[in-house]
């Protein structure tokens, strides 16, 4: 992806589940290599535009292009460029978390050897590596946790999307994750993300982009959201999106 | 009380917990079918069989006697030549005649259809010791004479007085069941799980078109069912020791091509339904256990009567039961087993569609 195209570019994205109105016409462009954090509260959203943009959701209307290709048009090129870590931990449980990564590499053409090299650097990077050849079913949610991250990263992907990846995580893990979030970010790769860890993002990401009932209501760089004196990001949120419970 | 008000709060969860998860009710419904399936089939073979095709040779006196019964449903054949080759085509299931001018009666059975061959051997026997005088002696049994004046033979040499006999016709119907039960739990239950645990979603990720993840289950499960089917004819060979006449290709054909159809059903269904309790409920009820029960596999066609042996022809897995009885008992050519092969690859292609086609949808909803 070259420093001109943009890494999401989104016109009038409207989605639409029966009745309940997902997504009303959002208009988003994000540059490469800015790490970005979609927040907002639950149901806003922010999974949805996700599945958008990684062509998991055809139907909707207006234009969604990644890396300057159409969602639609050009599904295969755009999930070629891409990686995922969705909510859940989409693992085969019965397999060893090597074998998991192998598939992801072969998934996307690599062949065995670097596909192996590729999974032992990343399970040695996450710390999953002695345990690499049990089943992901005897692992902790935290460790399933970050298999799922590896799995996202293993292709070396130009841009990932990953949807709450800390969840569930230890202090420990988070920290490890994070840095290599960073190094990911330094090397000019982009990073959509959302989480309700909201001080993660207000100190990983460059820019914020708030969601609410399918609109987005705030977009900029941590300092210049905190307009009206609040002292955190949360804050921000909160008088924003309003304090009381929704329903999803 | 604290423990009390505990135990009437774990009732009523259980409780809840059967009804809502349709638990109660599936649980009701696969009783009452199988003691159905079950109590039917136990029924036909308990009763006399009356509807059991036999051939005989117009004008000749057992043609009289057997058309004028109704123990027998008696199909007349102009010639000798005729009423044989119904035997062997399976279009009757025995034939009565007498092969040659002053000959000895002969009765032709059709032993690959066990229990259905050995009730049409007693109807025609006991006819005939009624119509003929002198047939049966004191006690009501067939005379000395007539014994000697009849010649059975079977048509396929499977001696029905063997204690393995049964068993024999039993590990015909293996590999078909294997194929079913693989199928069943290959695509159906394995797609479910998938759809419940996200990985289809993960696999939809990949940078590739979606005919290519189908096509890769499909190749794979049919490269296990393969497998397997590998293993029911050895098994059939060794342990239900069958000696296979024909090529035992054809019969791995039809596994593979029913196991195929069988599997873009099942994907179809599982596609759809929620979960995997649903799936038992749409697929396995309705559809897995009267495939099971009245393909052949365990119980010979023959013996249903004449609208369920309608229902039966449409089964795929009768179709590979019928090339299964023709390979391992018949000499089987693919001559032979053109026609359940030609179903078999048009129900394979048919539903392979089908299912691809609900993988492939499912894939791109979520």
């Amino acid at each position: 992806m070259d420093r001109k195209t943009k890494s999401v570019s989104v016109k009038g994205l409207r989605v639409s589940y029966g009745k309940v109105t997902a997504l009303q016409g959002i208009d988003l462009e994000l540059e490469p290599g800015q790490p970005t954090a979609i927040l907002g509260p639950n149901g806003a959203g922010k999974t949805t535009l996700i599945h958008v943009l990684t062509t998991m959701l055809k139907r909707f209307e207006g234009q969604a292009l990644v890396a300057g290709m159409d969602v639609k048009k050009e599904p295969i090129g755009v999930r070629a460029l891409i990686g995922l870590m969705p909510q859940e931990n989409n693992l085969y449980e019965p397999l060893s978390g090597m074998d998991n990564l192998l598939l992801q590499g072969a998934l996307h053409n690599m062949n065995r050897k670097a596909s192996k090299e590729a999974a032992t650097d990343m399970l040695k990077k996450i710390g999953l590596l002695e345990v690499a050849g049990r089943p992901v079913s005897t692992y902790s949610g935290g460790m399933k946790r970050r298999l799922v991250y590896a799995r996202a990263m293993l292709h070396y992907p130009q841009m990932v999307f990953l949807d709450e990846p800390t969840t569930g995580l230890d202090v420990q893990s988070r920290y490890t994750l994070w840095e290599d979030i960073e190094s990911f970010s330094a090397q000019n790769r982009s990073i959509v993300l959302t989480t309700h860890y909201i001080e993660e993002a207000e100190r990983f990401c460059k820019r914020i982009i708030v969601i609410d009932k399918g609109r987005v209501i705030a977009d900029g760089s941590p300092a210049s959201l905190k307009t009206g004196g609040e002292k955190t990001l949360e804050e921000v949120i909160l008088n924003l999106t309003g304090k009381e419970l929704k329903q999803q | 009380m604290r423990n009390l008000t505990a135990f009437s709060g774990i009732v009523r969860n259980e409780i809840l917990m059967q009804f809502k998860t349709k638990l109660f009710v599936m649980s009701l419904i696969n009783s009452v079918l199988v003691v159905i399936l079950w109590g039917y089939l136990a029924g036909l073979q308990a009763q006399p069989m009356h509807h059991l095709r036999i051939g005989v040779v117009e004008g000749t006196t057992v043609a009289l006697v057997l058309t004028e019964a109704e123990e027998v449903n008696a199909i007349v054949f102009p010639n000798v030549r005729e009423a044989e080759d119904a035997v062997l085509n399976g279009e009757v299931i025995a034939s009565v005649f007498t092969p040659v001018p002053g000959g000895r009666l002969r009765v032709l059975l059709d032993d690959t259809q066990g229990a259905a061959a050995r009730a049409a051997l007693s109807n025609i026997t006991t006819l005939l010791i009624k119509a003929y005088p002198g047939a049966q002696n004191a006690q009501g049994a067939p005379a000395a004479g007539f014994a000697a004046a009849l010649e059975i033979r079977e048509a396929w040499g499977l001696d029905m007085n063997d204690p393995t006999y049964l068993l024999r016709l039993l590990g015909a119907g293996l590999a078909a069941m294997v194929v079913l039960s693989n199928a069943f739990v290959f695509s159906g239950f394995t797609l479910i799980s998938e759809k419940t645990s996200g990985t289809i979603f993960f696999l939809a990720l990949a940078p590739i078109s979606r005919i290519w993840i189908i096509l890769g289950k499909l190749v794979a499960n049919t490269l296990l069912i393969a497998i397997s089917t590998g293993l029911a004819l050895l098994m059939a060979i060794y342990l239900f020791g069958i000696n296979p006449t024909g090529s035992l290709w054809l019969l791995m054909l039809a596994a593979l091509l029913a196991g195929l159809g069988l599997m873009g059903l099942c994907y179809a269904i599982s596609a759809y339904v929620k979960d995997e309790r649903t799936f038992r409920v749409v697929a396995g009820l309705p559809l897995m256990m009267p495939m099971m029960f009245f393909s052949g596999i365990m119980y010979p066609v023959a013996i249903f009567p004449e609208w369920l042996q309608s229902v039966s022809r449409m089964f795929p897995l009768t179709w590979m039961v019928e090339i299964s009885h023709f390979v391992f008992f018949k000499g089987g050519t693919l001559v032979d087993v053109w026609q359940p092969l030609a179903l078999l690859s048009i129900f394979a292609t048919a539903m392979a569609l089908l299912g691809g086609f609900a993988v492939h949808r499912l894939m791109r909803i979520q």
